[in-house]
C-alpha cells in the first residue's frame, strides 16, 4: 500500500516505503505493510513473512495428513508434497 | 528484524520500525516496517488471494485450495497434483471385496494377486474347466 505522509513540514503522497541510509553504509527499506492479508495459516511451512499489522510471521501450512480408516484413506489439510 | 540507520547525522541503532505522521491528520502515524529477515520468496509459498511483505517485496499467493473429493477407483490413475492446498478431505475409497479369493487366479488388481480357480467338472470322463463369459 501506500500512505500519505508530512516529513519536516513537506508532504509525500503515496508513499509505499522509507528508504534511510545505514549507519553501515547502505540502505535500510521500510515498507507500508498495511495492505496485505496473509496469516499464518495461508503461507506454507517454515518460511517468515510480515502480517498487515506489522508482525513477523512463521507461515503454517504443511503436509496434508494420511488417516487410514478400514478401508478408506483420507489426507485431509494440507499440501500433498513438500513446498 | 532492526537496522541501525543515520538520520539528520544522528545515528540510532536496532530500528525495526520507522513511524511518520499522516499528511491527513498529524496526530496519527504511518508505520513502515523493516522485513528484511522474512524468507517467503515465491507466490508459489503462499495460498492464492492472499498477500505478504517479505524483504522489501509484496508477494501475492498463488497456490490453489482443492476442495473435498471422493475418488474411487477405475481402470485408469487419478493424481492429486503437487501444486495444490487440500482444503478439504480427499477421500480414496476402498472395497472391503477386494481381497485374493475374490479375484481369478492369474490376475492382480491393485497389486492384490487373485487366488480365485475355475471349477472343473467330469463328464463321460473327461475332465472340463467351467470359463466365465
Amino acid at each position: 500500500m501506500a500512505q500519505n505522509i508530512e516529513l519536516l513540514g513537506a508532504t509525500y503522497n503515496d508513499v509505499p516505503a522509507v528508504d534511510l541510509p545505514k549507519s553501515g553504509g547502505g540502505t535500510a527499506r521500510f515498507m507500508d505493510v498495511t495492505d496485505t492479508t496473509a496469516a499464518a495459516s495461508n503461507v506454507a511451512s517454515g518460511y517468515y513473512f510480515y502480517t498487515s499489522s506489522g508482525v513477523k510471521t512463521q507461515g503454517s501450512a504443511s503436509l496434508a495428513t494420511a488417516t487410514v480408516s478400514g478401508t478408506v484413506l483420507t489426507l485431509t489439510n494440507g499440501f500433498p508434497v513438500s513446498v | 528484524m532492526a537496522q541501525n540507520v543515520t538520520i539528520n547525522g544522528v545515528a540510532y541503532s536496532n530500528v525495526p520500525s520507522v513511524e511518520i505522521p499522516l499528511t491527513s491528520d498529524l496526530s496519527q502515524t504511518a508505520k513502515f516496517y523493516d522485513t528484511s529477515d522474512a524468507t517467503l520468496s515465491a507466490g508459489g509459498q503462499m495460498l492464492n488471494g492472499y498477500t505478504a511483505y517479505s524483504n522489501g517485496t509484496k508477494y501475492t499467493g498463488s497456490i490453489t485450495s482443492k476442495a473435498a473429493e471422493t475418488y474411487t477407483p477405475t481402470t485408469s490413475d487419478q493424481t492429486i497434483s503437487s501444486g495444490v492446498y487440500l482444503s478439504g478431505a480427499q477421500t480414496v475409497k476402498g472395497d472391503a471385496n477386494l481381497v485374493a479369493s475374490n479375484i481369478l487366479s492369474g490376475v492382480s488388481i491393485f497389486g492384490v494377486a487373485g487366488s480365485l480357480t475355475l471349477p472343473t467338472i467330469s463328464q463321460d470322463g473327461v475332465t472340463k474347466v467351467l470359463s466365465i463369459s
